[in-house]
């Protein structure tokens, strides 16, 4: 089966925008989790969405809009917690994230019957993408990456040392604040494509990769950016071909990248 | 930032937040995920974003590590961080600059280089430099001021006059003298 075929048909074409758009951003994005040791929280915030998709469902309307509430909710909580209590960051997620989770199950269970839209945000639905759900990612992806590029310096100089960072005239907390919140947007929106399980991957194998092979930070943000896009482009193919669930074929094609480069880092380069 | 338990803090006769960006300061000890691949110059281009690779390079030049410029932060020895460092800090040019033991890990050829250079900050740029140091030559031969501490304030006021020999032995115990170099004194 030809490219040009595979692609001819509309929910190719609205899975392919929607991951090449999420390609972009969650690669992104993740540079600066990976180099804060975040990700733990992509984790917990993609799972404790589940309580939205279940509020959603139950109240009748999009679980998709409803997982966006939450996740934004769970970030700022996450954020002000943080720094008002004496609790750890990971401790502080993981009981967020199995509250939630918690949460989503009981309330997913007064409903009755079979529940599809569980089970594609749960393992992601990539191919079951709506005309709605794709607006809603190119909007949001678009202003993501917007904001991304305006505080590109800002983000790099939190990650890398806050006291620089304010003494460069950074607003910490503000853009600390901003950069939490971008992230739980980013990652509600992957869901749909990953699902709750999988998400954080699209967050952390891509840079994780460029990474291994960057010499310098522009490389590494563009390195991640790409690896995403071929994680993406290759997994959709290759899960439209051999007929098997595309989120989980997108991370598996990322992860034999990492294997594959990991190999040569530690047989070559680390010799 | 801490805030003050009473009264007010005043930099440069405005708040901390608005006189931050006139301020500078060198660690003692920087630490940060070594692995991360970000180069010298980008590193310094992210405090200051409008200095260009010229303006870095030959400052580098100054410190003696020309060679750094495009290498990875991570793979610097500890000598050369510190001088990356000293670089950021200066770089602005800024009013205040603080010094925490700026100059641990350099050798004795690049440290020299560095007190010159901060000496020229300092004279010609008129900055005020405040360092922590427990260098006795450093502070005899380079500073103006000096508050000598030891759980107390033990001295206060120009080196020449109170680095005296019982300052020393209180700062220091029984073995610390000032000695002074022949070509200093003609």
């Amino acid at each position: 089966m030809e490219l040009r075929e595979i692609f001819g048909l509309p929910f190719m074409q609205r899975a392919l925008l929607a991951g090449v758009a999420l390609g972009l951003v969650l690669p992104f994005l993740g540079v600066f989790v990976t180099l804060r040791r975040m990700s733990f929280f992509g984790d917990g915030i993609a799972h404790a969405t589940l309580a939205g998709v279940a509020i959603g469902l139950i109240a009748g309307f999009s679980p998709f809009i409803a997982a966006l509430g939450i996740g934004v909710l769970f970030g700022a909580a996450v954020f002000v917690l943080e720094r008002k209590t004496n609790i750890s960051s990971d401790a502080l997620i993981g009981v967020l994230f199995t509250g939630g989770l918690a949460l989503g199950v009981v309330l997913i269970s007064l409903q009755h019957g079979y529940q599809p839209e569980l089970l594609s945000f749960l393992f992601g639905s990539i191919l079951s993408v709506s005309s709605q759900d794709l607006a809603i990612i190119l909007v949001f992806s678009a202003a993501i990456l917007i904001l991304l590029q305006k505080f590109l310096r800002q983000f790099t100089l939190l990650a890398f040392d806050k006291d620089t960072a304010w003494l460069c005239g950074v607003r910490v907390e503000l853009l600390d604040l901003l950069f939490y919140v971008l992230l739980c947007v980013s990652i509600v929106l992957g869901v749909k494509l990953l699902g709750i399980i999988l998400v954080s991957a699209l967050l952390i194998i891509p840079p994780t990769v460029a990474k291994m092979l960057a010499p310098s930070f522009k490389t590494l943000i563009l390195g991640g950016v790409v690896a995403g896009e071929v994680f993406i482009v290759l997994g959709l193919i290759l899960s439209y071909l051999l007929d098997i669930p595309s989120g989980a074929t997108i991370i598996l094609v990322g992860i034999v990248v990492f294997l594959l480069v990991a190999t040569r880092h530690i047989f070559v380069i680390s010799r | 930032m801490l805030s003050p338990q009473r009264g007010k803090v005043s930099v440069l006769g405005r708040t901390p937040q608005q006189a931050r960006e006139q301020v500078a300061n060198v660690p003692q000890r920087f630490t940060f995920d070594k692995s991360f691949p970000i180069t010298v110059l980008e590193f310094l281009q992210l405090s200051h974003p409008h200095c260009s690779q010229q303006k870095i390079a030959q400052y580098l030049g100054h410190l003696n590590i020309s060679e750094a410029l495009h290498m990875k932060l991570g793979s610097l020895s500890g000598g050369q961080l510190q001088r990356v460092l000293i670089e950021r800090s200066m770089l602005g040019d800024p009013k205040i600059l603080f010094l925490d033991e700026p100059s641990a890990g350099i050798d004795i050829g690049g440290e020299q280089t560095f007190y010159k250079l901060v000496s020229h900050l300092h004279r010609e740029h008129g900055s005020t430099v405040v360092m922590v140091s427990h260098e006795l030559d450093v502070v005899a031969n380079y500073a103006d001021q000096v508050l000598c501490l030891n759980r107390r304030l033990v001295c206060q006021g120009k080196p020449e006059q109170v680095l005296t020999p019982e300052t020393l032995k209180e700062l220091y115990g029984n073995e610390a003298m000032l000695y002074r170099h022949r070509h200093q004194e003609g």
